[in-house]
């Protein structure tokens, strides 16, 4: 059991195949004169091609839900800290106020005394309130919007999206996918998504989708470049795209009884990657397609429905996904001491996720002008001058 | 018949069906969007010919920069409004 992979094919192959394929064999000649493709179904299962297909269909399964799983902790986290830098609880509706909301809709009156009710709750269930309540909404199609690219536009920022799920692995045991050009598949994923953003905003024939979808595309511009020049520093270093090689060559180099991780000699190209992948995932202060306080909701003012719970869903996905490949290109990866990979891993992103939701609760939204100029004139050096650094760190060593 | 044989075959007429919309739309952001199309399933050609990195790289460069593509196109034609007049 040495991956994901093994231990989903021996699954497979010890109890999910000899369950199901009786079931199968009994329906193939359930009535005489016809034979049931049942059976044809069940010996592909039982051949390596069908163990392989459903190895991965259970791998694949088992990282998007990973991967939901902490989109859900992510929101849960964002409102709890935006709450606690605003001075106040933020959301405590848990299994504690169950009974005090089934007491209201009773009709019974609650006790509001002093330090009678309890608000023991930590606020875990609110998640689930806003699933309801995306579920719930009406699906509205603007009467002169352009059907179809008003249709695919969200589909293709969604799917391409959670594609990211599968593609960055939590250690060397839990991942999906374990491709040679790992990372450079993760960006090129990543580069899909500004098309279902203008598209949609054009066609929702809303001048402030329109505008978020200018600002996406400017901002595509400003910060694409640089992103991948200062990814490029630690490629060199590495000499691979994957992520395995990435963190293996991290722990290579120890100064004074320190991994030199590439934070440390790449200082500079880990200041203007975190820079650009808060553009890329648009958060504040980069968070121009969506900016709610000057275009109403920006490029998703339009949509309606479950489509637009799946949009806030993907666009957190984003950014976890920002987080884990910071971490596997400048903080080391799963390497550390005493606790399993997975679990420094995970602390590392939350890190990383935990700085993103601070600065974007406490720093002002920047202009689109002004984020021209910085990826121009401020970012675009400084990873020319990082990627020369990188260049003399394999020299050196 | 060989599997990767009708895979390059499907691409290929999905290819030359998004090559035709692209010339003989009428919407200029529609005819772009066929124009991504087009550049993903040439990106599928390329990994069936086993050249991954090429079609990463065609992902990467071409399909994201159709975005500014469709920025020109936006910004630099009229745009004739689904209600017919012009803005």
């Amino acid at each position: 059991m040495t991956s994901l992979y093994d231990w989903s094919y021996w699954f497979c192959e010890a109890w999910l195949v000899p369950l199901l394929t009786p079931l199968l064999y009994f329906q193939e000649h359930i009535m005489p004169p016809f034979s049931n493709p049942a059976g044809d179904l069940a010996r592909w299962m039982e051949s390596d091609p069908g163990l392989n297909v459903l190895a991965w269909t259970i791998v694949v399964n088992v990282a998007l839900m990973i991967g939901f799983t902490n989109v859900i902790i992510v929101v849960y986290l964002e409102r709890k800290i935006a709450a606690r830098i605003m001075d106040r609880r933020g959301p405590m509706l848990s299994f504690h106020s169950l009974k005090e909301i089934a007491n209201d809709l009773a009709g019974s009156i609650p006790e509001y005394g002093w330090k009678t009710t309890t608000y023991a709750g930590i606020g875990i269930l609110q998640n689930v309130a806003d699933g309801i309540k995306f579920f719930c909404k009406e699906m509205i199609v603007p009467a002169k919007a352009d059907r179809l690219l008003y249709t695919i536009g969200p589909v293709i920022f969604i799917s391409s999206s959670i594609l990211l799920l599968v593609l960055v692995p939590f250690s060397p045991r839990v991942a999906a996918s374990s491709a040679p050009l790992g990372l450079l598949v993760v960006m090129a994923a990543f580069s899909i998504a500004p098309i279902g953003v203008l598209t949609t905003g054009w066609a929702c024939n809303n001048k402030y989708t329109l505008i978020g979808g200018m600002r996406s595309a400017a901002q595509l511009m400003a910060y694409e470049i640089p992103l991948l020049l200062s990814m490029a520093g630690v490629f060199l270093v590495a000499g691979s795209f994957s992520p395995m090689d990435i963190v293996a060559q991290q722990q290579e180099v120890w100064l004074f009884g320190i991994p030199m991780w590439n934070i440390i000699p790449q200082f500079l190209g880990f200041i203007v990657f975190m820079v650009c992948i808060l553009a890329e995932v648009e958060r504040i202060p980069f968070d121009l397609p969506e900016a709610e306080a000057e275009l109403v909701e920006g490029w998703t003012t339009e949509i309606g429905g479950l489509r637009l719970g799946l949009t806030f869903a993907a666009e957190y996905i984003r950014g976890f996904v920002g987080a884990m490949i910071a971490t596997v290109l400048f903080l080391g990866g799963w390497a550390g001491p005493f606790l399993p990979g997975e679990i420094w891993f995970l602390i590392k992103v939350y890190g990383i996720l935990v700085f993103f939701i601070i600065l974007r609760w406490t720093v002002p939204r920047i202009r689109t002008d002004q984020i021209l100029l910085l990826g121009w004139k401020r970012l675009l050096p400084l990873s020319l001058v990082n990627l020369a650094i990188a260049i003399l760190y394999v020299e050196v060593f | 018949m060989d599997l990767v044989l009708i895979v390059f075959w499907l691409l290929a007429l999905s290819i030359l069906t998004a090559a035709w919309a692209v010339v003989s739309g009428s919407d200029i952001v529609h005819s772009v969007v066929w124009l991504a199309t087009v550049f993903l399933l040439t990106a599928g050609i390329f990994i069936l010919a086993g050249a991954e990195f090429l079609a990463i790289i065609q992902v990467l460069v071409y399909v994201g920069a159709v975005s500014v593509v469709i920025l020109f196109g936006i910004m630099l034609t009229r745009r004739t409004l689904p209600g017919g007049d012009y803005d």
